[in-house]
Order: structure tokens, then C-alpha cells, then sequence
């Protein structure tokens, strides 16, 4: 374990927060997970204290989102809505909330509606974090009979008012097949047009359900989580304790070839 | 109130984002000439607009189309895929694609001489060749 740490500051959507990055490795079974929200301006610390995600808020979460194009004229613009399904996950996943104070003192958690009174983009952010999971930034890994995906993602309050932040979490997938491939460009291209095909508008299917599948097909190693205080280590554990939100964005990442659009862009050009 | 059909399914309006495609395909050069001539135009804006292709169909259609066109490019490869591996909406789809082809090959057959898509179905060479024809014959 290398106890050498790096201090990021995150600026995003009005919430201060400071990561910090380190070695340890990321223990999926720690029983809450506590986003620390820092206030602007010296306003303190607010802290939202989740149970662990199950596959059933995970699916609740993906049911409530929309992904839809919607064409006027010649412009088409992409509409994504994930603000109601990160509300329906806080209120499905929060255990408790500290820092925040009743008017005329006392704490809010004695209001018997208190996960409604904490403001709505508190919770929207809070979620936005405990959710949080991106492509690593280390750059490509190549192996001889895998394909690896490597992710950067926020858990939970380290030091106080500190989220950790573990990158390099690696994935290493046996190559999808061709058969992979054609399911899941045919299942995402299952779209339904809103009240008809002239109509502009069209609402594109959830993808949760088919990556989490594929998962379980081509998982064949991790690196970088502890399930039970040691490494995480067989395909059976990874598949029954992995993060559902982590399963879903590395084999995203895995089908992902913006990367390879793009330089052939600047190829053509 | 009538369901509304998934795209996958929608063959008949596959079909016709297939010809919308083949459509702007065939207008691609005419486009791209444009915009160079637009560069040095007053009204820019005007004749760019005119040029924007026509898509009449919601967006989802596109992608299928593609997704199918993808998938004929790798079964021309050779790649075979089992009964149970295909299913129905795609083989429609594959239909839709090539009927649409057909009715392009119609609509728009090739100049006879340099095979270019001509305008209408009425016409046998493009201007380019007749323009060479009539000065060899001159």
C-alpha cells in the first residue's frame, strides 16, 4: 500500500470538493458510503450517508432516465435527463445527512420529511459523486489475450471533508465477438420515434440491462477493489460484489470507439 | 389510438431513410461545392441552407440504418451468423435496405458513359458528358 497521496480540488455544479488519490484499494463492501459536500465560503461540511447500492437501485436508476434526439428542422439536439433517476436514488439509498440545521435551531433529520428538505441540488450532487466513475486517465493498456479497461471513481469520505478518489481501477475483459458486437449495436439502435416516425423525436432504450449481461460474459479479472479486506480475486466474487455502476461504464468503455472516430476525423481532414 | 411501431420494425420508414441517405450521398459533391462557393458569397447563409440535406424521419431511424448497413458489410465479409444469432427484424431490415437500393437505382439510374447518379430517371448521361459528347461531335 503506498500511503503517498495526491490532493485534487474538484470545482463542479457549485460544490467544492477535495479528492484524494492513493493506492488503497477500493472496498466494495464498506456498509455506507458518506459524501462529503464542502459549502462555498467557509459554509462547513454536509455530509450524506448512503447504504450500499443493490442491482434493484441500480435498475430503478437506469428505468428513470431518459435518452432521447429531438430534431427541429435540420438541428438535432440531444436530450438526457438523469436528474429524476439520481433523485429516485437518493431517495431510495440515503440512510442519514449531517450538517444541515433546522431554522430556529435543531437538526434536520428530526423533520419526519427530511429527505425531501434537503435542497434538491444538494442531493442531485450528491448522487453526481456517489455515482461517480470515469475512463482512466492512464492512457491505454494493451495485453496479450485481454482487452483492459481502466477507470478513475469517487467512493466515499476519507480524511474529513476529503473524498477518496481511486484511479486505475482495472477490468480485464476476454475480447467481445462479432456476436457481442451485432447484439449490442442492434439493442441500442432499438429506438422508439415519440408518436410516430415523423414525429422527430426518439427515445433510445437502456443499455444497463445488456452491458451488466455482458459483464458477466467476458469479466475475467479486476484490479484495484477489496471485497471482505482482501483483493478482489475470483470471476465468481467480482461478478456477485462488483459495483453495477462500474460493470455498466467498463464494458461501455469497452464498446467505446470515439476514440477511434475521432482520428480518423483529423485523418480525413 | 394507434401503437406506435419501434424502429426496428418499421420497415417501410427504414426503407425510406435508406433512400434519404442514398439521397444525400448523391447530392454530397453538389454540397461540398457549394460551401466552397459559399465562402466567398454575401449570401452564405442562404445557399447553405439550401443545401442542408432533408431528413423527414426521426433520428433513430438513421442510426438503425446504419447499424444495419454495418452489419451487411460484415456478412459480406464473411462473417455467417446462425439462425439464432439473427433475428427477424434484422432480415426485414436487410430487405428494406436493398428495396430502398432498387427503387434508388430507378429513381436515379447512372450516366450511361462516367456512371454518375443522373437527376431523374428520364435523363441516360449526366451534363458533364454530354457536354464532351457534343464537342467530339461537333
Amino acid at each position: 500500500m503506498n500511503a503517498e497521496s495526491t490532493t485534487t480540488t474538484i470545482e463542479n455544479a457549485g460544490q467544492g470538493i477535495t479528492a484524494t488519490s492513493s493506492n488503497e484499494l477500493l472496498p466494495l463492501d464498506v456498509a455506507e458510503r458518506v459524501v462529503a459536500l464542502k459549502m462555498r465560503d467557509g459554509g462547513g461540511i454536509r455530509r450524506h450517508v448512503f447504504r450500499r447500492l443493490e442491482r434493484v437501485d441500480v435498475d430503478a436508476f437506469f428505468s428513470a432516465t431518459l435518452v432521447a434526439t429531438q430534431r427541429t428542422g435540420q438541428i438535432t439536439e440531444n436530450e438526457i435527463d438523469i436528474g429524476s433517476a439520481e433523485l429516485k436514488l437518493y431517495d431510495r439509498a440515503i440512510v442519514r445527512v449531517t450538517g444541515y440545521e433546522l431554522e430556529g435551531g435543531g437538526d434536520l433529520m428530526q423533520l419526519p420529511n427530511w429527505k425531501d428538505r434537503v435542497p434538491g441540488a444538494h442531493r442531485i450532487r450528491a448522487v453526481d459523486l456517489l455515482v461517480k466513475v470515469m475512463k482512466g486517465t492512464g492512457g491505454q493498456l494493451i495485453n496479450a489475450d485481454y482487452d483492459i479497461v481502466s477507470l478513475d471513481a469517487i467512493w466515499t469520505e476519507g480524511a474529513a471533508g476529503s473524498m477518496s478518489w481511486f484511479k486505475g481501477l482495472l477490468h480485464r475483459f476476454t475480447p467481445p465477438t462479432i456476436v457481442h458486437w451485432k447484439r449490442f449495436n442492434s439493442f441500442k439502435t432499438r429506438s422508439v420515434p415519440v408518436g410516430g416516425s415523423r414525429t422527430q423525436k426518439t427515445l433510445y432504450p437502456k443499455l444497463d440491462g445488456i452491458l451488466g449481461e455482458f459483464y458477466g460474459d467476458l469479466i475475467q479479472s479486476v484490479e484495484g477493489y477489496s471485497f471482505q479486506g482482501a483483493p478482489l480475486a475470483d470471476r465468481a466474487t467480482i461478478c456477485a460484489q462488483m459495483d453495477r455502476f462500474h460493470k455498466i461504464f467498463a464494458v461501455a468503455a469497452l464498446f467505446d470507439k470515439s476514440e477511434l472516430d475521432s482520428s480518423d476525423d483529423e485523418e480525413a481532414e | 389510438m394507434n401503437a406506435v411501431l419501434p424502429v426496428a420494425r418499421d420497415y417501410g420508414a427504414l426503407k425510406r431513410a435508406m433512400l434519404e441517405l442514398l439521397e444525400e450521398a448523391r447530392q454530397e459533391p453538389e454540397r461540398r461545392r457549394a460551401e466552397r462557393m459559399a465562402q466567398y458569397a454575401e449570401n452564405a447563409e442562404q445557399m447553405l441552407a439550401g443545401m442542408v440535406p432533408k431528413r423527414t424521419l426521426a433520428d433513430g431511424y438513421f442510426a438503425r440504418v446504419y447499424y444495419l448497413l454495418e452489419l451487411e458489410s460484415v456478412m459480406q465479409l464473411g462473417v455467417k451468423f446462425s439462425a439464432a444469432e439473427m433475428d427477424v427484424s434484422e432480415m426485414h431490415g436487410l430487405a428494406a435496405l436493398a428495396a430502398a437500393r432498387r427503387q434508388f437505382d430507378v429513381l436515379h439510374p447512372p450516366c450511361k458513359r462516367c456512371g454518375v447518379r443522373l437527376e431523374n430517371e428520364g435523363q441516360t448521361q449526366c451534363q458533364d458528358c454530354f457536354t464532351v459528347e457534343a464537342a467530339a461531335n461537333r
